[in-house]
């Protein structure tokens, strides 16, 4: 049988089929029986009168704390990736030829791997206003600004962009440096050679050659980050009132506080069409910048 | 016919039939018990090894859920008709959504099977009333762990003050104020402000609410949260959390009890039941001056708390109700009071609570459950919930004032229960 194959073209792709056909089933199906769901008016309280329903779509475009929940979520998103992006590359930048840097990594890695629900509660903890690390430290550089930032509606989401940002440096710090460590010394050296500025040298040499980190890295830093729930939830559950609200926090509550199955659908749908487009976008990005 | 029959002999052995034909001693029953973490979980699991050590029927198997989850999980499996639960527990946010769904097995028929539970000793009437909310006339479950909110205090402060025990909302209030020093690390008192039920802010919101006369709907069953009363309520709730850390608007009823384990709060509003953790002087600095009072008298003329409790149904999927009822019997059963008991819990049943020997927290809560006060009955109650949850914590915040937060809730309500 698979004599006949031997030599045809197709075998490697009948070698591949089953696993490929497996992950379109496990990641199509939810995706697919989530967008049917959006076509209904499922409520989890009365799941018999499920009927057929095409209103969730335009009560979605009028939904005013659907819409703030995602600007919510786009301010997290954009702050956190800025931060991190910055931060990581600065640190791998300045850390790359040092060894001692190699001997810390697997502590530098540690935010990376920390539990979220824990790392909730650790943060609840060094922001608060009695007895926390953070105002400790504010106090003594005069920078405290005389409360908890994480209990304020006009900086709670500064809260957690700090978290988002010392859990996820490190991450970026990883890739980047994979990155410097493949261009190759003797470039390094001909440009020092040739007498190139060290900010000549950053910008005409090392971030091109690690463009395509840098876009990679923003691109698993935005799945992640569109995905935000459980530090937010175990943090603040999206209060003061809705100031961090995320989509996913108020898709939760549609689901599972009114019980308005098919209505969260339709909101989940709506933000995996939005993820969608900024991957896709971002791994054009990526594309480009390793072609060239 | 001798090949016939033995291929029938052959159907038999496949399908297992000699099990049961040639009289092997059936096993016990296997069902499983939906039980959330914590208190509930640490009560549940002595007490039901003591039932599959006494009996050889049914054999109870724990699915421990945390508290925060169980209710998603539950109705998500519901929603699918094969629930893997035979008995779950819920509290009382969740009982209104799963009882008019109908995936709750209504009870009172049990009761009268003599084969299943005396029922004389079991004396259903030692539970209180206010746990006991019957939908259309019909028991569907049986309070497990319960704890109205009392009023806790630090001795040593009030008398240093030279302030006695705050027996009323004014009272209280004074107190707070009075021994508010924040430059000093003292607050007056501390909220649970965090969005939510239970631990969060509505459950500590209502039982003001009460006391100060306004309710969540009116007698006719209209949103009322929005009345004159409840605004005057919220108004007072909001001055206790000038007084409180301001922290604790991230607060739910865990570190809020930590932030006056560790001394820095002089009263306290919260449930009965955290009056072990006050006591324990591993985890409290205050346990030597800790003391408990009834929730203060509002202007109604009592202190109305909110009925909290956890309890115990049986699934209407369940495939083994009766061995399900058996256990949930026992779980409840005077029988099974020591162990409960032993173990932390603050169990419902008026004879335990009230015994000359009981903690005075006990007493207090059974004080509390003569007037306490549920929830509505409507399986809209924990989307309300939600709604209210988000602007108590607007009001908290400053965003708006305490009517403005109310009407905003109140026509949000009245918008999707039509009333």
């Amino acid at each position: 049988m698979l004599a006949r194959f031997g030599k045809s073209a197709s075998l490697p792709y009948l070698f591949v089929a089953p696993a490929v056909l497996l992950l379109l089933a496990i990641s199509a199906y939810p995706i697919v029986f989530q967008f049917l769901l959006s076509f209904t008016n499922l409520n989890l309280a009365f799941p018999a009168e499920a009927q057929r329903y095409f209103g969730n779509y335009p009560r979605l475009l009028a939904d005013p704390r659907f819409w703030s929940s995602g600007v919510v979520l786009v301010k997290l998103w954009l702050g956190g990736l800025a931060l991190t992006m910055l931060l990581g590359t600065a640190i791998a930048l300045a850390a790359f030829r040092a060894t001692f840097a190699r001997r810390l990594m697997p502590v530098l890695i540690l935010p990376m791997v920390a539990t979220p629900v824990v790392m909730a509660h650790f943060f609840q903890y060094l922001y608060s206003s009695d007895y926390g690390l953070i105002r400790f430290l504010l106090e003594r550089v005069r920078l405290y600004p005389g409360f908890n930032i994480s209990t304020q509606a006009g900086t709670v989401l500064y809260s957690l962009i700090v978290i988002d940002t010392w859990q996820w440096t490190p991450f970026v710090m990883l890739i980047v440096w994979a990155g410097l460590v493949s261009i190759p010394q003797e470039l390094l050296d001909a440009v020092r050679v040739d007498g190139a500025s060290g900010a000549a040298t950053l910008w005409h040499l090392i971030l091109p050659a690690v463009s395509g980190e840098l876009a990679a890295a923003a691109l698993f830093r935005t799945v992640e980050g569109l995905r935000a729930f459980v530090i937010i939830w175990g943090l603040t559950r999206g209060g003061p009132g809705t100031a961090s609200e995320v989509t996913s926090i108020y898709i939760y509550n549609t689901a599972f506080r009114s019980l308005d199955l098919g209505y969260a659908a339709a909101q989940g749908m709506a933000l995996l069409v939005f993820a969608l487009a900024v991957s896709l976008l971002l791994l054009r990005v990526v594309a480009r910048t390793r072609a060239q | 016919m001798a090949k016939r029959l033995m291929l029938v002999v052959i159907i038999g052995l496949l399908a297992g039939v000699p099990s049961v034909s040639l009289g092997a001693p059936a096993g016990p029953v296997e069902i499983t018990a939906a039980i959330t973490l914590g208190i509930n979980l640490d009560v549940a699991r002595p007490v039901t090894d003591r039932f599959n050590a006494s009996q050889n029927e049914v054999r109870v198997k724990i699915d421990a859920i945390p508290w925060t989850s169980i209710f998603e999980k539950m109705m998500i499996e519901f929603s699918t008709g094969r629930p893997s639960h035979d008995v779950l527990m819920h509290s009382m946010s969740m009982f209104p959504s799963l009882v008019r769904a109908g995936y709750l097995e209504p009870l009172d028929a049990y009761f009268e099977r003599k084969d299943l539970v005396d029922k004389a000793a079991f004396d259903l009437k030692d539970f209180p009333e206010s746990l006991m909310p019957r939908e259309r006339g019909k028991l569907y479950h049986l309070p497990y762990m319960t704890g109205p909110q009392i009023l806790f205090y630090r001795e040593d402060l009030l008398r240093a003050a030279g302030l006695g025990v705050p027996s009323t909302t004014e009272e209280f209030m004074a107190a707070v104020k009075r021994l508010h020093n924040p430059q000093r690390g003292m607050y007056g008192t501390v909220l649970h402000g965090i969005r939510s039920g239970a631990g969060g802010n509505t459950y500590h919101f209502y039982p003001f609410l009460f006391s100060f006369g306004g309710n969540i709907v009116d007698a006719q069953g209209r949103t009322a949260i929005d009345s004159p009363e409840a605004i005057r309520a919220l108004e007072y709730w909001l001055e206790l959390g000038r007084n409180a850390p301001p922290d604790a608007i991230n607060f739910g009823a865990g570190p809020a009890s930590e932030s006056m384990m560790a001394g820095n709060v002089a009263l306290m509003v919260t449930y009965a039941d955290h009056y072990a953790r006050f006591l324990d002087p591993k985890r409290s600095k205050i346990a030597s001056t800790i003391r408990w009072a009834p929730f203060p008298r509002g202007p109604v003329g009592r202190g109305i708390a909110v009925a909290h409790v956890w309890s115990v149904s049986i699934s209407r999927y369940s495939r083994q109700k009766e061995a399900a009822f058996k256990y949930i019997a026992y779980l409840l059963s005077k029988q099974a009071m020591p162990e409960y008991v032993k173990a932390g819990g603050v169990p419902p049943r008026q004879s335990i609570l009230t015994a000359p020997d009981a903690p005075p927290a006990f007493r207090l809560s059974a004080e509390g459950l003569k007037t306490a006060r549920g929830v509505p009955l409507d399986h809209q109650y924990i989307r309300m919930e939600e709604i209210l949850s988000v602007e108590l914590s607007n009001a908290l915040a400053g965003k708006k004032n305490a009517a403005q937060a109310l009407r905003d809730a109140a026509a949000e309500i009245r918008r999707i229960r039509g009333r």
